[in-house]
């Protein structure tokens, strides 16, 4: 008692400090913080957003999800107090992916996850695992992985396509009870049945496998069904695919590659409502059309990419390209497609050219080229396979669902690719910290490139903004620190020395972040963000003008593109000048690991805009 | 005459004027004499956060980069948070133990003419270590800042000091002179680490940032910061309110120690 007015006083200064806290948000800087997640617990909303929700597009629409469910979705839903909200005007949501073709061990589902595909269907994996993958999947509870649905062990012949990874594999011989194999798969846990019928015969002059007989096919399909399984055909030609949608199968899980569905095939397919997941991906591998390189090399996809995958994507089997395996199958699933064939987005990913979650993007891409619009490529991998593989609680966006969710920028219901400019994924309604694995693994480890010998860089005398080498011009600002400052370029007529062109940068130096910077950057490496070797360069030279401002060019290189950048400043002036800076003169900077070459705004805040020409490396 | 004069001299609080100025002045002068000849408390006070901030906002960083602008208003705080610190905290309990207090309460002096001296002495050493460092800043780092910036900065370090002045205070009556030494550091160091003076919240883990709205000196810095644009977005008035509210109840809990 003696003690009151203390206690009193104390106390009061303690409120003072909690109001302080919760209103500051904990001294955060409120310009989302970089790796943050934008929601923090299973309930959130979003306002305003396009909505693809699994079969067809709202052009405005709030969500609400409550406690890792779907609660309301609708142009006038309500959004509840107390509860994140994230402003999803310019963005589209879309339904977490599902890939309907892989082989995930390892990091595969937490790599799955880290571009958005939330759920993934294993084609032959190990069994002994299934217990465990039931109860993720039911759960709600928060999780770095996609969830997995799987075939277990497959039904294939002694030493035939499945038993040559190294895996001790259950078979069925020449002969054997397929009834009884399938009993046994459906026993284990196997949450489909998938059939191999395979010798290789498409793929190589002579050598033939051993694959299960006709007959076995028919029996093994038959027995998935009397034990309520869905039954899914490996089949590469047209007339192991025709037997087996003859036999009862459910769904066939590769376009056959030896040639283009012909009209029976069409017919029987449809008959049998059948679905085809072409696996689009791997044979473009087979095909050696380099869509694994390009989605190594996509920016929106590169920086969250491990090192395996990328490696992965860049890999092919042996064997001289076959590209017209690739292209066969894209005019059969345009065929197929148009005949009213059911068609699922699934990758094969596991297998090189491949890499879980960020090829499931590539594959949309593919669909479309075949003859999918935007909308029927997102249905193949959202609504559709949850529906022909029996996913009760996901596939689409609409209330009692599971909120497994992907905001993306843009519009991918007119631009498929929109689908790789990832916002936000949530699982379970959890928002998922997507690190950036550049830094710490592949970019940190890549060997500095060698640079071509010319000194230019860039004249801008073009049609668009490029590069003599490397990987081109970025916008660079500080939002990707946590600051607000925004960046433009464009080509624009009137370069220095009478030339035809010229880059002109300009944005806005936002207050609120410590050291604020704006502007654009070369990135020399054929990979963005990879390092090159500088060593033996001495200057860096190029043309300016602007609007008065001090500019600072900064030579970022070393471990990681987030390391503090080397820098010096120049004038951009009414008229046309040349800038010459000495490498040497960049203080700290790591000359045979140059990342990126910026020229940038930095304080004091304001607008700003200046122009570049002729830049070269000497 | 003579005994106009003595009752004079023995009451002067109660002059013509009614307030003994001089009294205050000579107060305030001698404290800060006391502190300038203290070489513990001035070398550290005045040197330190000019050497910190040559290097960290100088030397190791790169020049035109905003480092040095940003870490001239932090360590500007940083600075005028020494002085309010020690000078209340460790000189108060320094008077205790030598009994200068009841010494001083004996004698026809205003009451609180020793609180109102250490209070300028500590913003007279504020100013002083915040020109230092715009000296530094502006000659060596090229700083560059609008002459009603600079002015503007000066006056958040000079009235900054309040919130520490009763923080040391109130350490001061709690402990003893060799202790408050440790006391005080224990608070100081870590308190501006942890409200990112040395170096800004966002190259520090999140769970620091989290918490930093706990400490007087994150709201100071972030005052400060707004001078020059690079604050975290927060409401002014609700920095000014915490500051306030820390000033009035540490004051208070250091009244009740002393009336006690």
């Amino acid at each position: 008692v003696k003690y009151f007015p203390e206690i009193l006083a104390v106390g009061a200064l303690g409120a003072v400090l909690a109001v302080a806290m919760h209103m500051l948000d904990g001294g955060r800087n409120p310009h989302a913080a970089t790796g943050a997640p934008p929601t923090t617990g299973n309930s959130f909303a979003i306002r305003g957003v396009r909505v693809f929700d699994g079969e067809r597009v709202l052009p405005m629409a709030n969500v609400v999800v409550r406690d890792g469910l779907v609660a309301t979705v609708g142009a006038d839903a309500g959004i509840p107090d107390g509860i994140d909200v994230l402003d999803g005007s310019g963005k589209t949501l879309l339904p977490g992916l599902i890939d309907a073709h892989t082989h995930s061990w390892g990091d595969a589902r937490r790599d799955a996850l880290r571009f958005g595909v939330t759920t993934e269907l294993d084609m032959m994996g190990d069994w002994k695992r299934i217990p465990a993958l039931h109860g993720e999947r039911e759960a709600l509870a928060r999780t770095d992985a996609a969830d997995l649905w799987t075939a277990g062990a497959a039904v294939t012949a002694p030493g035939g396509h499945g038993t040559q990874y190294g895996m001790d594999v259950p078979t069925l011989a020449a002969g054997g009870d397929a009834g009884a194999f399938v009993a046994a798969r459906v026993d284990e846990g196997s949450d489909y049945i998938k059939l191999i019928v395979e010798d290789m015969g498409v793929y190589e002059g002579t050598r033939r496998l051993p694959t299960i007989a006709p007959d076995q096919v028919t029996a093994a399909i038959a027995a998935a069904h009397a034990r309520d399984r869905i039954a899914v055909v490996h089949a590469s030609s047209q007339a192991n695919a025709r037997q087996a949608v003859a036999a009862g199968a459910d769904g066939l899980v590769h376009a056959f590659q030896d040639a283009v569905a012909d009209d029976a095939f069409l017919a029987e397919a449809r008959a049998g409502e059948v679905f085809v997941v072409p696996t689009l991906s791997v044979i473009a591998m087979i095909a050696g059309a380099g869509e694994g390189r390009a989605l190594a090399d996509d920016a929106r996809l590169s920086p969250w990419l491990a090192s395996r995958q990328v490696d992965s994507l860049q890999d092919r089997f042996g064997g001289p390209p076959r590209a017209e395996f690739l292209q066969r199958a894209l005019d059969s699933v345009g065929r197929l497609h148009a005949a009213g064939v059911a068609i699922l987005a699934g990758t094969d990913a596991g297998n090189p050219g491949t890499a879980h979650g960020a090829s499931l993007h590539g594959e949309l891409g593919l669909l479309v080229r075949a003859g999918l619009t935007p909308v029927q490529a997102l249905a193949a991998a959202t609504s559709l396979p949850a529906k022909r593989f029996g996913l009760a609680d996901r596939g689409r966006i609409a209330p009692g669902l599971r909120a497994d969710l992907l905001l993306v920028e843009g519009d991918p219901t007119h631009d498929i690719a929109a689908t790789r400019a990832i916002v936000a994924i949530w699982k379970n309604g959890y928002a998922i910290v997507r690190e950036s694995t550049a830094p710490a693994s592949a970019a940190a480890a890549a060997p500095a490139e060698p640079v071509p010998a010319g000194t230019l860089v860039s004249d801008f005398d073009g049609d668009s903004v490029d590069s003599r080498y490397g990987s081109g011009w970025q916008a660079t600002t500080d939002a990707m620190a946590g600051g607000a400052s925004t960046a433009d370029f464009a080509l624009v007529p009137g370069g220095a020395m009478d030339s035809r062109g010229a880059l002109e940068i300009s944005g806005e130096i936002k207050a609120g972040f410590a050291y604020p910077w704006a502007g654009a950057m070369f990135l020399p490496a054929r990979q963005p963000m990879r390092p090159v070797d500088l060593s033996q360069r001495r200057t860096l030279a190029f043309q300016v003008r602007g609007d008065g401002r001090r500019y600072t060019a900064m030579l970022i290189s070393g471990d990681s593109m987030q390391a503090m950048p080397a820098m010096q400043g120049f004038t951009a002036g009414p008229d046309w000048q040349e800038v010459r800076l000495p490498l040497s003169g960049f203080a700290g900077a790591e000359l045979g690991r140059v990342r990126a070459i910026a020229f940038a705004a930095m304080s004091p805040p304001g607008a700003f805009r200046f122009r570049i020409d002729q830049v070269e490396v000497e | 005459m003579r005994t106009d004069t003595i009752a004079a001299t023995s009451r002067p609080a109660a002059t013509a004027a009614g307030i003994c100025w001089r009294c205050y002045w000579l107060e305030a002068k001698y404290e800060f004499l006391r502190q300038l000849r203290t070489p513990a408390f001035a070398l550290p006070a005045l040197t330190f956060p000019v050497l910190f901030y040559v290097l960290f906002g100088v030397l190791l960083t790169m020049p035109g980069g905003g480092a040095s602008t940003y870490l001239l208003v932090t360590y500007g705080v940083f600075g005028i948070m020494g002085p309010a610190l020690f000078g209340f905290g460790v000189a108060l309990a320094m008077d205790r133990d030598m009994g200068l207090l009841k010494l001083k309460r004996a004698l026809p002096v205003p009451a609180g003419s020793l609180l109102l001296a250490k209070t300028a002495m500590a913003m007279m050493f504020g100013v002083v270590i915040t020109a230092m460092l715009m000296a530094v800043a502006i000659g060596f780092a090229g700083v560059q800042l609008a002459p009603g910036q600079l002015g503007l900065l000066a006056l958040v370090n000079l009235l900054g000091v309040l919130p520490f002045c009763a923080l040391g205070l109130w350490i001061g009556t709690l402990v003893g002179g060799q202790a408050a030494v440790a006391i005080v550091n224990l608070v100081y160091l870590p308190m501006a680490f942890l409200s990112g003076l040395w170096m800004p919240l966002s190259i520090l883990p999140d769970v620091v940032a989290r918490f930093a709205p706990l400490w007087p000196s994150y709201h100071l810095s972030q005052i400060a910061l707004k001078v020059i644009g690079a604050d975290a977005g927060g409401a002014s008035w609700m920095h000014v309110l915490v500051l306030l509210a820390f000033t009035a109840v540490f004051f208070f809990l250091a009244s009740r120690r002393m009336s006690s």
